[in-house]
């Protein structure tokens, strides 16, 4: 017999007063996810270079001024959810979000890099990007060197996934950029 | 396959910065236990009623000697501060006005369960018994029965009596003794 817990949720409000008081840092390594506060796994060395490796695949666009780059930083996805994605490419915006944390409609693509949080990424994180409406998702999966592209998101799900192998070409579709998967994979 | 959730454990004192920051209210039906924040289930009149009940007659039989709290914040260690539905208190004559009462304050914890004694058995009680409160019961409505537990071991009490309607209960600590009948209200 298991045990009926339930947790109170919190908003998004709630949870942007909480670093304003200091009773979340910005040490502490969590996100909002369905309105719980969960913590972030630390990255590990190849989780770390993988998100640099992505960084310098849109380092272009981002000097041209197309994308904003977003690493690790929280995006505002509704009053239950505040993730923080490995990576979220934005609308190009001059004020580079200063006043507020991005919104789904300034996100072209969320980017999760999984060294063995590929199920969360999955079951947790997906349903919440498709749910936003953010059109593309991307979960580079290390374990299985193999980038799972979503985009369409119907619900609480894409319609579309692709399974991207390292000898692939992957789509950026906003912008229509295509790259060489092996250029993110190890 | 079930997906690890790590949650974030949130300490007493951040709980009650919340609390000073208006983050959290007196309207949140909240407690926390074991680092989380957990919803309370609202009281039904017959579970209101019985700790209506409960607290007229241990105020009765203890009145000067402790002090009785009705739902009322307790401070156990740094990751639990839940609300039993009644404690007996340690006298004080400030009646605990600067802090929240703590574990060596108690001298016996009540949970009235009308739909929750699973929850009552198998999440609160280890939090008593691990915070050493001698004492706990857990009023059954459902079963009419009262589970007294005593002897604090660990997450566990030493001691289960199960007491029956028709049957005495015995407060160790105060050596009084209640009628288990005038704990359960005609429903």
């Amino acid at each position: 017999m298991t045990t009926q817990i339930n947790r109170w949720k919190m908003t998004t409000s709630l949870y942007q007063s909480m670093y304003e008081h200091g009773i979340l840092t910005e040490n502490d390594q969590v996100e909002l996810i369905n309105g719980e506060i969960l913590t972030m796994s630390p990255s590990g060395s190849r989780h770390a270079a993988c998100i640099r490796l992505l960084t310098t695949l849109f380092s272009k666009m981002v000097f041209e001024k197309k994308v904003i780059l977003s690493v690790q930083n929280p995006i505002y996805l509704s009053e239950a959810s505040m993730p923080e994605p490995d990576l979220a490419i934005l609308h190009p915006a001059a004020h580079h979000y200063v006043n507020q944390h991005p919104a789904p409609p300034d996100i072209f693509l969320t980017i999760e890099v999984s060294d063995t949080s590929a199920e969360y990424d999955r079951t947790v994180k997906l349903p919440i990007y498709a749910e936003a409406g953010i059109p593309e998702y991307w979960l580079v999966d290390l374990n299985t060197s193999q980038i799972e592209v979503y985009h369409t998101p119907s619900g609480q799900k894409y319609r579309h996934r692709e399974l991207i192998g390292k000898d692939d070409l992957i789509h950026f579709r906003a912008l229509e950029q295509a790259f060489q998967a092996r250029e993110i994979l190890f | 396959m079930t997906t690890q959730i790590n949650r974030w454990k949130m300490t007493t004192s951040l709980y009650q910065s919340m609390y000073e920051h208006g983050i959290l209210t007196e309207n949140d039906q909240v407690e926390l236990i074991n680092g989380e924040i957990l919803t309370r289930s609202p009281s039904g009149s017959r579970h209101a009623a019985c700790i209506k009940k409960l607290n007229a007659l241990l105020s009765r039989q203890l009145s000067e000697k402790a002090i009785i709290g009705i739902q009322d914040p307790v401070k156990l260690g740094e990751d639990a501060m839940p609300e039993p539905d009644v404690v007996v208190l340690r006298h004080r004559a400030d009646y605990y006005v600067n802090e929240y009462p703590g574990a060596n304050d108690i001298y016996l914890a009540i949970e009235v369960s009308d739909t929750s004694a699973e929850y009552d058995r198998t999440v609160k009680l280890p939090i008593y018994a691990k915070a050493c409160i001698p004492e706990y019961w857990l009023v059954d409505l459902n079963a009419s029965q009262i589970e007294v537990y005593h002897t604090p071991n660990g997450q566990k009490y030493r001691h289960r009596e199960l007491i029956g309607k028709e049957d005495q209960l015995h407060f160790r600590v105060f050596d009084l003794s209640l009628n288990a009948t005038d704990i359960f209200i005609e429903y």
